[in-house]
């Protein structure tokens, strides 16, 4: 067998050019249209409802359309919460409704039925079609709220809001873009509410005072057929994990550099749908296409280009400098937690503002730093950073992410930090575990942070909420993925007391 | 509790979990009898949403669907 073995190596010859001439050819630059066409095709068409029965089981009977399905699928699968962002006229109600009716059932099979109190505030003029479109649903009603009764604590309805938001456990926020302001009343009073799940809806994300200030535009819905196209294309490359991985790294920074765009949200960003004006959309299509098909190409075929890894540390190293220099207290091995803000300097107008966790930089001295809002949050920075735009996140964004309450973060696919690393927790049957013989993990494998520690063999089940405890996970292994590598969380396990994390491609 | 032929180790690996160490798949039998909410854990089915004991072996399995149906 050895020496069949060598004959065949000695025969063998190089390959790496004609490898590489081929993902050329199955990777080369197209036209935006041709890649949102497909991208549209894998959603609208793609068989990935019919591969989810349950989901499909749900949807029997009723009306909804495709968008909405796909809004459902999306919290089903990357998260538990969520910001729709739709046209007036779009059916967010009616989704909202079909959201609920899939929270309240995923909560019921889970035993939970005790965490499907539900509050939704909106603006009194559509309190009617909300109570209306719920009261349709067979299903428990959830308590109508009028916005107005947030900023007024003091009237006896106001008590009563705040006792609601306390005791929820499912929130719908409509007309999300009247929270933009965080120190308002209305906002503030929010953040005491109690909810596993929240669910922003807006028709008008954009603020235009963010726009005066050169805040760029965000249309995650692209980003979102991108980011599915891209794991489409996963099939084609199977062979090479590591090419289709700096692909995808590659091919979501230049959407999101094609976009032009960050947190249209500021530190609120982090919606999976946004709809826009028609002509914004176009304009934000072909950027983005263009520069998913270009990055993706570039990322799998090159590897991350190591220019755009340098802008980066370039322009982190600025931002350093420039906290070390307006605040020269904040900057500490763990990020800028301990900010204090204000910080202007008297002679040229540079300042540092902290907006309760997201900090927001005015250079007057370096064009290159401008004005931007940035956070360093447990999910924010990283090379989803590059350019200086986008903190993190592949999908949703995240950055500033500090300042958002837990319960109103959705769950982030995002790419692992150099050194960062995970337990995973096995009951030792080698031929089922899932760490590869390389060391990494297959495709969609679970983990935990290290940051929850290495919890000892009683504590694992509960913490992970693991069925069958008879069986003990005694293996306990630590994770070291390559920087890079794509990832879903932290997130808190339901019904358990840890955090998990998915990989979903493996590594 | 049963455990699973091997063969049927390298699909279950690809696919995705439903949480760390478990799987909730739906099993089809060989007569074509169809358990759903089966949960399996690193190659052992262990319980079945629902239904008292499993009721059925190893060798009577043809097909195992990762649904993540809790």
């Amino acid at each position: 067998m050895a020496s069949i073995a060598e004959a065949y190596w000695s025969k063998g010859k190089p390959a790496d050019a004609v490898i590489r001439a081929l993902l050329m050819e199955l990777l080369r630059p197209t036209t935006w249209q041709e890649v949102l066409s497909i991208a549209g095709s894998l959603l609208l068409e793609g068989d990935w409802l019919r591969q989810i029965p349950e989901l499909a089981r749900r949807f029997e009977g009723m009306a909804l359309w495709e968008s909405q399905k796909q809004a459902l699928y999306l919290l089903d699968t990357f998260g538990d919460s969520l910001l729709v962002a739709d046209p007036t006229g779009s059916g967010k109600t009616r989704l909202g409704a079909g959201l609920h009716l899939l929270l309240l059932l995923r909560l019921y099979a889970l035993g939970q039925s005790d965490r499907t109190r539900t509050l939704i505030v909106t603006s009194p003029q559509v309190k009617p079609a909300w109570e209306s479109e719920f009261g349709s649903l067979d299903a428990n009603q959830p308590k109508v709220v009028s916005q107005g009764m947030l900023s007024r604590p003091d009237s006896g309805e106001g008590v009563t809001t705040a006792d609601s938001l306390k005791g929820c456990r499912i929130l719908f926020l409509d007309e999300a873009h009247n929270y933009l302001n965080h120190k308002s009343n209305r906002s503030t009073s929010l953040l005491g509410h109690g909810a596993d799940h929240t669910i922003l809806f807006t028709a008008t994300p954009e603020d235009l005072r963010l726009q005066e200030n050169q805040q760029r535009f965000l249309d995650t819905r692209i980003k979102a057929a991108a980011a599915l196209a891209a794991w489409n294309i996963k099939a084609m490359l199977r062979s090479s994990r590591a090419a289709l991985q700096s692909g995808i790294v590659g091919g979501v920074t230049g959407a999101e550099q094609g976009f032009l765009n960050s947190w249209a949200f500021g530190d609120m960003d982090h919606g999976l749908f946004h709809g826009s004006l028609q002509q914004d959309f176009e304009a934000a299509a072909k950027g983005a296409a263009a520069g998913f098909a270009a990055g993706f190409a570039e990322g799998a075929i090159f590897g991350f280009p190591e220019s755009q890894v340098k802008a980066q540390a370039t322009l982190d190293a600025k931002r350093q400098a420039f906290l070390a220099k307006f605040a020269p207290n904040a900057v500490n091995d763990t990020g800028y937690e301990s900010l204090n803000a204000p910080n202007v300097d008297p002679a040229s107008g540079s300042r540092i503002s902290n907006a309760g966790g997201a900090f927001m930089l005015h250079s007057n001295d370096d064009p290159e730093l401008g004005e931007m809002n940035f956070g360093l949050g447990a999910t924010g920075g990283g090379p989803g950073d590059i350019g200086g735009e986008t903190d993190g996140p592949i999908l949703g964004g995240g950055g500033g992410a500090d300042t958002i309450p837990e319960g109103m973060r959705i769950s982030t696919l995002r790419v692992t930090q150099p050194g960062e690393t995970f337990f995973r927790y096995e009951s030792a049957d080698s031929v089922f575990s899932r760490i590869t013989a390389t060391g990494g993990v297959t495709p969609g494998t679970f983990a935990a942070p290290t940051s929850d520690g290495f919890l000892p063999d009683v504590m694992r089940i509960p913490a992970y909420n693991l069925p069958s405890p008879w069986i003990p996970r005694s293996l306990g292994m630590l994770l070291e993925p390559p920087a890079w590598t794509p990832i879903i969380g932290p997130r808190p396990v339901m019904g358990g007391f840890g955090n998990e994390v998915i990989f979903p491609l493996g590594y | 509790m049963i455990n699973v032929p091997r063969r049927f180790a390298d699909e279950l690996r690809m696919k995705p979990e439903t949480g760390m160490g478990y799987q909730i798949v739906s099993v089809i039998l060989a007569d074509g009898r169809r358990f759903d909410r089966v949960i399996l854990v690193e190659g052992r089915i262990t319980e079945i949403k629902g239904v008292l004991g499993i009721p059925f072996s190893s060798g009577d399995i043809l097909e195992i669907i990762v649904t993540h149906e809790k």
